[in-house]
């Protein structure tokens, strides 16, 4: 007898495994009013006082709260705080505790438990601050149940905005990087490295009503591409800082909402190095790039051009007017530069982190840019950890394009460029702006301090102390059935106010 | 058969092996610039920050100490902490095998239970029109890149079927079946290429054996040409296709990292990458502990088995 190898063996194999596949995969029926939200990344730490990424911010910010919260306009609202008083003379502050506040595990919020948190953040029992947003506070006071007393060495105009990230966790709790526990809308349940962060709705939550929804999956998927792919096919219901030029093959069962997301992209050209060193070569670079149409190229429109180390996101501290400091113009940039003794132009090296994309894009257009007024720039590409520790820490470059995230206060964002600052990249150093900067930073008066901080920007612009290119705006491409998604200048998914239009809030 | 002299030296051999490994690996951490601590916490952090958590890790140390630290755990069977997810490795380890090892054992299957027929064919077809197809269909198959395939059967699936979305590997515990179905595309992917090289390796060994001498003799004693094929001509192969499964399964062992990225699974290839770009000492110290302890194993295994297939091969 002879063997046969009939081709029918092999597609009657392939046929079992097809349909094997296609009944294994059994549908899950949904009956929770839950939402997947696809982020690229694992979460730093789960421990609030540790974590530093934003990308661990943007989703624990369901979990902790402070003494205060953030609003979607970039103000303040009380959270654990229901009020507060400032004294006079700006050097106490009295907050008064929200009756009622339950944390994750069940128990009351007390004082007891902030002046825990406050004190661990600041380090006051093991000398090894967590944060250094607290450095002028000088002791932290409970006299009742019921209010917490700040007393500050200096004037702090920056504390109720840090305020804001000082999770409040339970006293003496040792388990907060495996099992957080907050007093947030929703509760922590789980964390699958590489897969997931799972929520689920805490029915205590102090702000009745909210959430409206059950649970809250954060999926987490790096490759961009199947990010893209998991939304189309409904296994990601939100898709935030989705690219720009993608969105438009949705289709109409999604939406997008559009944003400034108070992020500061900009060319850094190293201060400590020829041909950087001449303000002139610097001015020459600013006017040689045109922002607008770098907007249009690298972000696809969606940008706000930008003039100084602010974006315009932080209404109040933005100085308007600075981002046509500089119009493009290519007879004044060679002009400036055969005055710095560059008439033939010169070479230089862009080193841009190769993980993101997005300033890669933006690189290639700018050595475009700069080629008509005969800067001849080569493309380094580097891995982000060689970033970190050679253009970041090491300061050994000639210029590189990074973007810099804003917070709800100007503070961190400007001491990037005080003269000492331990990661003032850019090498910049102007003792008129350190003295703004830091009359701005004893100044207790709103009003008077955004005054010096728009001062200050103004020298960074005709320093130009870098080009400051644009804000590209956050965009987040939803699903149809889900309203109530707010957008915050900060990287933040706020999901209490988010439902599934099926499940309509009650 | 096993002689009690082979063993103990060849597992000496492998411990070698394994420990010069590490050592390598070391070696390179060293050269590598990079600071986990600034990695983790990004740009955004303060210095002070940076310094807490660098004392936090123990990155305050050298690293001689550090690798001496970890070595000693090993032997104590610690494989120590990640920096960057600030857990036990070995839980991250367990893990991502969950999603590498099945994936890599339906491969497997589907490559012997493809692969050797498919070759046997292409051996006995060989002069014939359809040995003349499959041959220009497995020249195809080893030479399309796997990400390229892996996108295209992503898309596929994704469009046609709505069978499949990227992302969506269900954890064991909750839906194994489902679990189970979301790792085929992904084996199969991993599997066809490698269809193709054991296609053609299986039907040049057929070609090969075929017209030997001792063929002849069988056919000529009278034997049936089923009995021919397997009692001869399979057994013969099967010996240089050890050898083949032997080298592909070290690589498919070892999480394929371009099929990992494609379609979003968090396995050990992922981990890799992951470990690397963040600089974790630890972790990284442990995948390559299981990686070279993957090709060792397999090679003992292949040296092993030849022994049953070959009777001319013992061990001396």
């Amino acid at each position: 007898m002879r063997i046969r190898f009939s081709p029918f063996y092999l597609f009657f194999l392939i046929g079992i495994l097809l349909v094997a596949a296609v009944v294994l995969r059994v549908e899950k029926k949904e009956t929770e009013h839950k939402i997947v939200v696809v982020i690229p990344q694992d979460p730093d730490y789960l421990d609030p006082h540790l974590a530093s990424a934003a990308g661990t911010y943007e989703m624990m910010f369901n979990v902790y709260e402070g003494l205060l919260k953030p609003a979607p306009d970039g103000t303040l609202l009380p959270a654990i705080a229901e009020r507060y008083d400032i004294t006079e003379d700006g050097r106490s502050y009295t907050f008064y505790l929200r009756p009622g506040v339950k944390f994750h595990n069940g128990q009351t919020v007390t004082t007891a438990d902030v002046r825990y948190s406050l004190e661990r953040l600041m380090g006051t029992q093991t000398g090894q601050p967590l944060s250094s947003y607290f450095t002028k506070v000088e002791a932290v006071e409970t006299p009742d149940a019921e209010r917490i007393i700040l007393k500050l060495k200096e004037v702090d105009a920056a504390l109720l905005n840090n305020l804001t990230t000082a999770s409040i966790i339970p006293k003496d709790y040792q388990e907060l990087n495996t099992h957080p526990i907050g007093t947030g809308p929703f509760r922590f349940v789980e964390y699958r490295p590489g897969q997931r962060v799972l929520l689920e709705k805490f029915d205590d939550y102090w702000q009745t009503g909210r959430p409206f929804l059950d649970k809250v999956e954060f999926r987490i998927i790096p490759d961009r591409e199947a990010a893209l792919l998991a939304l189309k096919n409904g296994t990601v219901d939100i898709y935030p800082r989705i690219d720009n030029n993608r969105t438009a093959e949705l289709g109409e069962d999604f939406y997008t909402l559009r944003d400034k997301q108070n992020l500061v992209q900009l060319l850094a050209m190293n201060l400590n190095r020829k041909p950087f060193s001449d303000h002139r070569v610097r001015q020459a670079v600013n006017y040689a790039i045109n922002k607008d149409e770098l907007i249009e190229l690298a972000a696809f429109g969606y940008g706000t051009k930008l003039g100084s180390g602010l974006s315009p996101a932080m209404a109040n501290y933005y100085e308007p007017g600075l981002e046509d400091f500089y119009p493009p113009d290519r007879a004044k940039a060679q002009q400036l530069l055969a005055e710095a003794g560059y008439q033939d132009g010169f070479r230089t090296v862009l080193t841009v982190p190769s993980n993101y994309p997005f300033h890669v894009d933006t690189a290639q257009i700018i050595v475009e840019q700069l080629k008509k007024v005969g800067i001849k720039v080569e493309i380094e590409l580097v891995e982000w950890a060689v970033w970190l520790q050679r253009v970041y820490k090491g300061r050994d470059y000639e210029m590189t394009i990074i973007g810099l995230a804003g917070k709800l206060d100007p503070l961190p964002t400007l001491i990037r460029y005080t003269s000492d600052y331990a990661n003032n990249f850019f090498n910049y150093k102007n003792t008129e702006f350190d003295r703004l900067f830091q009359q701005a930073a004893d100044e207790s008066d709103q009003e008077k301090r955004a005054e010096l901080y728009k001062k200050a920007q103004r020298i960074l612009a005709e320093d130009a102390a870098a080009v400051f290119l644009m804000d590209p705006h956050y965009t987040v491409a939803l699903r149809k059935e889900i309203a109530g998604y707010q957008t915050y200048p900060l990287y933040i998914q706020d999901l209490s106010t988010v439902y599934r239009v099926s499940k309509k809030p009650r | 058969m096993i002689k009690m002299r082979y063993l103990p030296g060849k597992i000496f051999s492998c411990v070698l092996t394994l420990w010069l490994v590490s050592l390598l690996t070391f070696i390179v951490f060293q050269i590598l610039p990079g600071n986990p601590a600034q990695i983790i916490l990004g740009a955004e952090a303060s210095p002070e920050q940076v310094a807490a958590l660098e004392k936090e890790l123990g990155l305050d140390k050298p690293l001689s100490l550090r690798y001496i630290h970890w070595i000693s755990g090993v032997f104590r069977g610690d494989l120590g902490n990640s920096l960057r997810y600030a857990r036990p490795v070995r839980g991250l380890m367990v893990n991502s095998l969950k999603v590498t090892l099945p994936v890599a054992g339906m491969a497997i299957i589907f490559i012997v239970l493809f692969g050797i027929p498919l070759g046997l064919a292409a051996g006995k077809y060989h002069w014939h029109k359809r040995g003349v197809l499959l041959s220009v269909v497995t020249q195809l198959g080893t030479a399309v890149p796997s990400f390229w395939l892996g996108i295209l059967m992503m898309l596929a699936l994704a469009k046609l079927f709505s069978y499949f979305t990227p992302g969506t590997f269900i954890p064991w515990d909750e839906d194994w079946l489902g679990a189970l179905a979301s790792l085929i595309p992904p084996a199969l992917t991993v599997a066809l290429p490698k269809v193709a090289v054991l296609t053609r390796y299986v039907g040049a060994a057929f070609v090969e054996e075929e017209s030997a001498d001792y063929i002849r003799t069988a056919f000529g004693k009278g034997l049936a040409e089923k009995k021919v094929f397997s009692n001869h001509l399979l057994k013969n192969i099967l010996i240089s296709v050890t050898t083949v499964l032997g080298l592909m399964g070290t690589d498919i062992l070892g999480g394929s990292i371009i099929i990992e990225k494609v379609f979003a699974l968090p396995g050990i290839g992922r981990l890799l990458i992951e470990a690397i770009s963040f600089r974790d000492f630890p972790l990284i110290q442990a995948i390559a502990l299981y990686l070279s302890g993957v090709v060792v194993l397999l090679n003992l295994l292949v040296d092993l088995s030849y022994s049953f297939l070959d009777p001319r091969i013992r061990w001396r």
